[in-house]
């Protein structure tokens, strides 16, 4: 795989992330793997018996697992899979939480040469079937209840798939028929280390991301992104050994695997892996009782917090909180509001760190680093080495910066990062269509103003982002076409205070259908069934027309304009 | 309110926020979220809907109470009740 872009990022930019590169644990001039720095280097060292993993369960349970165990589960993986006739490149899935298994799979997965690919545990059996389908999964490891409710009945419409791995989970129902037990495999397994196959330019992780249109994008990454994850996971949040270390992002989503998993281990740091969903009590007793130093985590969770704080109750538990441990907190995924920051500083002791970046960047990129003043409500500056802009797109082609400070446009990246994506999955033209002149275009609009700060204006699509969940308007509207009452949907977020946005259809029906509270219900119930609560619609709205170019089209931007419907 | 009102309320509304789900199957001890697709934007749903309903406030320390069906009636019967008589004192 070769780095898209004819012109690469100034020599500036070139030697410094040479110089991150040779930070790395393998040789400048060896193979590169991204579960050998994020594993074996420290396994094999002085840090060998620290905890790589603190995984906490549903009962508060907790079980740690070091570098040095870490290392054997994931050579034990690997061995599974090439056990199991697995070749370098070929794809494994994760549909599971933050459980052992999702660690063990993702790195042991690296290890072998696999492409690792995470799936969303919220989506329902669509957007399952699409990204296991495009991705060409061929070893998926899952819970025996997600893989019985969701993935089981269309397992024959698969052809790449050839083994399921099933976790047990807590209600124990054993490995389902046609399914292997992960537990039992791993203990078969041959524990002896893997030298692991790979170059720095092999492909090493998949992440599926939405766009306006069409199908949702695989972004594909190499193993040099770990240059990234490792230069970040020490510029952005200072982490090293003995660090606790807590992303609260789903492993479905890049943030969740990225800086959920990899990064922090790069730099010998302890990850909190809790397998519990959002509580706002939960988590504000987690920061204390786990002594965790750095925390990374999103908009809508700070809200809630805030939410909690602000009442007497919230209070009186908040004021007695001993956050002593916490040095550094950031958020990712939407903007943060600059009350948020703040309200950090006054009540956590930490204002709250922004951060940018996109599953196609493959880490971080703009950032409130320590140590700079942070501009509330601003995503920070470019990192060392990342070359952004504010930029135009003229009639010829030509990518030309903004000059006037305070001015929109696009927010491009100069290519040739390390952790560049390598390539939207069989969408050759998708991805070249993403770069222009040497240019990324991330499809995000912001500002820069006169000191360099970057500040987020909207989005350039029509994707909506709800509750940290990049969410595709085409997925939903598919997922609600084929109702027999429905003649047209278009699907826009509708702003809310708490989830950033909310997913809202809006719905014209074909002749002889009521706008009821009936059909609404059932046209909620087939979406969720389809695409899982996080996806799916929450507010249905019923219109007589739905606004449309002169060629047809929806146009999704003027949904909002309908309100609440007649 | 009687235990079967708030019962009856709690699955309306459940019927309303995830129609998807087999509501009339629901085990009364089990929380929500391990029984059907129920996220947290859901269930947050469900809390401002039942605030408007019985006209009171129901603090954020609390939610965790109202993770089932067991606890939300355990949880809202004596709250109501005891909101109630907070109104008539006031009266």
């Amino acid at each position: 795989m070769e780095t898209f872009g004819e012109l690469p990022a100034d020599a500036a930019s070139r030697d410094y992330w040479a110089a991150q590169r040779r930070r790395l644990a393998s040789p400048p001039d060896g193979g590169l793997n991204i579960a050998f720095e994020a594993v074996d280097r420290h396994a094999d060292g002085p840090d060998g018996d620290r905890p790589a993993l603190r995984c906490i369960d549903g009962r508060g349970m907790v079980e740690e697992i070091s570098f040095r165990q870490l290392a054997v589960l994931t050579n034990r993986f690997a061995r599974l899979l090439q056990r199991l006739g697995l070749r370098p490149g070929d794809a494994v899935f994760t549909l599971l939480g933050r459980e052992p298994a999702l660690y063990i799979t993702a790195l042991g997965a690296l290890k072998a040469g696999a492409v690792f690919c995470p799936l969303f545990s919220a989506y329902g059996p669509d957007p399952l079937r699409t990204r296991m389908a495009k991705g060409r999964c061929k070893v998926l490891v899952t819970s025996a209840r997600q893989w019985t409710r969701k993935v089981a009945a269309f397992r024959n419409a698969l052809p790449d798939l050839e083994h399921v791995l099933v976790v047990d989970d807590p209600w124990g129902q054993g490995a389902p028929g046609g399914t292997l037990d992960f537990g039992r495999a791993i203990e078969d397994a041959d524990p002896r280390p893997v030298v692991p196959p790979t170059t720095k330019d092999d492909p090493a992780l998949l992440f599926f991301t939405s766009g306006t249109t069409g199908a949702p994008k695989g972004a594909l990454h190499a193993h040099e992104a770990v240059v990234v994850h490792h230069a970040t996971a020490r510029g952005v949040f200072g982490l090293a050994p003995g660090d606790i270390f807590w992303c609260t992002a789903d492993p479905g989503w890049v943030t969740g695997t990225v800086y959920g998993i990899l990064a922090p281990l790069t730099a010998g740091a302890t990850v909190i892996a809790d397998r519990e969903e959002f509580d706002a009590v939960r988590w504000y007793r987690l920061l204390q009782e786990q002594s965790v130093a750095v925390w990374y985590t999103a908009p809508t969770a700070i809200r809630m917090l805030m939410r909690l704080d602000a009442t007497a109750e919230g209070r009186a538990l908040t004021d007695t909180l001993d956050l002593s441990a916490l040095r550094l907190a950031a958020s990712v995924g939407e903007p943060l509001n600059p009350q948020a920051v703040l309200w950090g500083k006054e009540r956590l002791g930490k204002p709250f760190h922004d951060t940018w970046w996109q599953t196609e960047t493959g880490g971080i990129m703009i950032a409130n680093v320590p140590g700079v003043d942070i501009r509330p409500g601003s995503m920070g500056k470019p990192l060392p080495g990342v070359q952004a802009d504010v930029v135009d797109r003229r009639p010829d082609g030509r990518i030309v910066p903004v000059s006037a400070p305070d001015t929109t446009g696009i927010l491009a990246l100069r290519t040739g990062w390390p952790s560049q994506f390598r390539s939207y999955i069989d969408e050759d033209d998708r991805y070249r269509s993403s770069f222009a002149d040497g240019w990324y275009l991330s499809g995000d609009l912001a500002r820069k103003d006169a000191d360099g700060y970057f500040w987020f204006v909207g989005r350039a699509d029509d994707v909506i982002k709800s509750a940290g969940h990049l969410i595709g308007p085409f997925e939903v509207e598919s997922a609600l076409m084929d109702h027999p009452a429905v003649a047209e949907v278009g699907v826009a977020g509708r702003p809310d205070a708490i989830a950033g946005e909310i997913v809202r259809a809006y719905v014209t029906l074909k002749p002889g259908f009521d706008a009821d509270e009936a059909l609404r219900r059932s046209l909620l119930a087939q979406a969720r069934q389809r695409l899982g609560a996080a996806v799916a619609p929450r507010e249905i709205v019923f219109v007589e027309n739905l606004p449309k170019t002169n060629s047809g089209k929806i146009l999704r931007r003027e949904l909002r304009a309908l309100g609440d419907g007649p | 309110m009687h235990p079967e009102e708030i019962r009856q309320m709690i699955l309306d509304l459940l019927r309303e926020i995830c129609p998807d789900a087999e509501i009339g199957e629901i085990e009364a001890g089990v929380s929500f979220r391990d029984q059907f697709e129920f996220d947290s934007i859901d269930f947050l749903n469900l809390v401002l809907a039942t605030e408007k309903i019985l006209s009171l406030r129901i603090p954020e320390i609390d939610y965790p109470r109202l993770s089932s069906l067991d606890g939300c009636i355990g949880y809202l019967v004596p709250k109501v009740a005891e909101a109630r008589e907070a109104e008539r004192r006031m009266a």
